[in-house]
């Protein structure tokens, strides 16, 4: 630190810790103006400080959208329990155990937002729920430490039972990361040559994507009968339909979920119209896929608030399940709507994009293993 | 043409210390300047930074990174100008600006501004 002070540069512990807390995008131009502007430790230390809450504050907003965090919520409170009724004798209630757990695994994911790096959508996915699960067991082990020091009671903890449960959160929570969010939208290049590269990328993060539900619903349904098998609980008659219709989706997409290879031969004119087409019918699944994700989740405020509040005659249940469903069908719609916009902005600029070269020429152009890839998936003629 | 972008007044002053300073508009430099045009008055080097990103995303200003520099421990500077959005909402404001200045002197007289 010393060797720091007669360079006149800010101690190197320092600098280390806001390279650690400043949000990734902006960590090299503002440590750089924090160093420009450095005349104490003391001073450079107070400027760090009071510079990131500002800094998270607009990353937060410009990564997080309000749909993919309501949707998140409403995963986190279903398979939490928040919504259960309270059992005779139960002094904490439900809303408060599950609500813990949940609140942490929202922070995390908010914070996972804030200091996300370049990553693959299905990765983000997964590491949000990895996020989530460390938070929610963090909570719990805080929770656990003040029961055994006597400052709590034994009831705050979540029970038991519903651990079982919030490991369904994981999947979804993962589904929730990896099929939506901003870094979604990648604007369509209008050079001919990017197209080709911009269907390339597309049909991966497609294949990714495609692939993480197929194993997120598999992790479902194989979950889900195993419990219904083991257990038969009273809601069994409902719940096997229920994962029938999982089993046909899988199908479904196994069979048509895929973004299929491009004409042999294609043209840039063919390749921009079957690159729309591709990009809309996605669109389409990506909005039938949200709908039946979360159609459990209906199924379950129904159960569990609006039925439980008429045969319990607790207007309040009834009032807060008809505003969780419709909070539930706004988020859904609201990220269908959001990526119906990007989606729509994505297909203009192929539309856009330049009419004269051909995509013989743009092949040509293209080298690399893009060009390569495209050529032995597609069967492209040069 | 689409109505101009209403601005707050941090807005503005960033803004405004985006085009006065031109070619050489980052952090630091946009944070003196707007210290400069506010009178001095103590502004938070975060509150410049969050309304450079709002303004960003508004279309108002354009930003990117600028080769690293020795005397900021080889770190980039991330340098703005403005978009034509953001020229449009800045001449709106400071056409606002000055009709207040008129209805100001008009049932103050000139000398008001002596006495600011």
């Amino acid at each position: 630190m010393a060797d720091d002070l007669r360079n006149g540069r800010p101690p190197a512990p320092l600098s280390a810790l806001f390279r650690l807390l400043i949000p990734p995008p902006a960590r090299e131009a503002v440590l750089g103006d924090l160093e420009e502007r450095y005349r104490s430790p003391i001073q450079y230390a107070s400027e760090g400080i009071q510079t990131m809450p500002y800094l998270i504050a607009s990353r937060a907003r410009r990564t997080s959208s309000i749909a993919i965090v309501g949707l998140q919520t409403f995963v986190l409170i279903a398979c939490l329990g928040v919504t259960l009724p309270d059992l005779p004798g139960q002094s904490v209630p439900s809303w408060a155990q599950g609500g813990i757990p949940a609140a942490a695994a929202l922070l995390a994911l908010a914070l996972r937002a804030v200091y996300r790096g370049d990553e693959t959508p299905v990765k983000s996915g997964l590491l949000d729920a990895v996020a989530a699960a460390v938070a929610m067991l963090l909570s719990q082990g805080v929770l656990a430490a003040l029961v055994s020091a006597g400052q709590i009671g034994a009831d705050w903890m979540l029970p038991r039972g519903l651990y079982l449960l919030g490991v369904f959160a994981l999947p979804a929570l993962w589904i929730v990361g990896a099929a939506e969010g901003r870094h979604g939208a990648r604007p369509a290049a209008a050079p001919a040559e990017a197209v080709v590269q911009d269907y390339l990328r597309f049909a991966r993060s497609v294949t990714a994507r495609n692939r993480a539900e197929m194993i997120a619903l598999g992790l479902i349904v194989a979950g889900s009968a195993a419990i219904l098998l083991r257990f038969n609980p009273p809601m069994a008659p409902i719940a096997w339909p229920f994962l029938a219709l999982f089993v046909a989706i899988l199908a479904f997409l196994a069979l048509r979920g895929w973004a299929p290879p491009i004409p042999a031969g294609a043209d840039l004119a063919p390749l921009r119209t079957h690159f729309s087409r591709e990009l809309a019918r996605q669109n389409g699944l990506r909005g039938f896929m949200w709908w039946f994700w979360f159609g459990p989740l209906f199924v379950g405020l129904v159960a569990n608030l609006i039925l439980l509040g008429i045969r319990m005659d607790q207007p309040l249940r009834i009032a807060i399940g008809a505003a969780a469903l419709a909070l539930l069908a706004g988020f859904i719609a609201r990220a269908n709507r959001d990526r119906g916009r990007a989606v729509r902005d994505r297909i203009a600029a192929l539309s856009a994009a330049g009419e004269a070269a051909s995509a013989r020429a743009s092949l040509r152009r293209c080298s690399g293993r893009p060009a390569r890839e495209f050529r032995a998936l597609h069967h492209v003629r040069l | 043409m689409a109505h101009p972008t209403s601005l707050g007044q941090f807005e503005q002053l960033v803004l405004t210390a985006i085009l006065s300073l031109g070619d050489n508009a980052y952090g630091v430099t946009i944070h003196a300047e707007v210290e400069a045009l506010s009178g001095q008055r103590k502004t938070a080097l975060g509150a410049v930074y969050a309304t450079l990103d709002r303004m960003e995303d508004k279309g108002l200003v354009r930003s990117w990174l600028s080769d690293p520099t020795p005397e900021r421990g080889g770190r980039a500077k991330r340098h703005f100008r403005l978009e034509e959005a953001g020229r449009r909402a800045l001449r709106d404001s400071a056409q606002t600006a000055r009709r207040i200045c008129d209805a100001v002197e008009r049932c103050w007289g000139e000398k008001t501004w002596q006495t600011i």
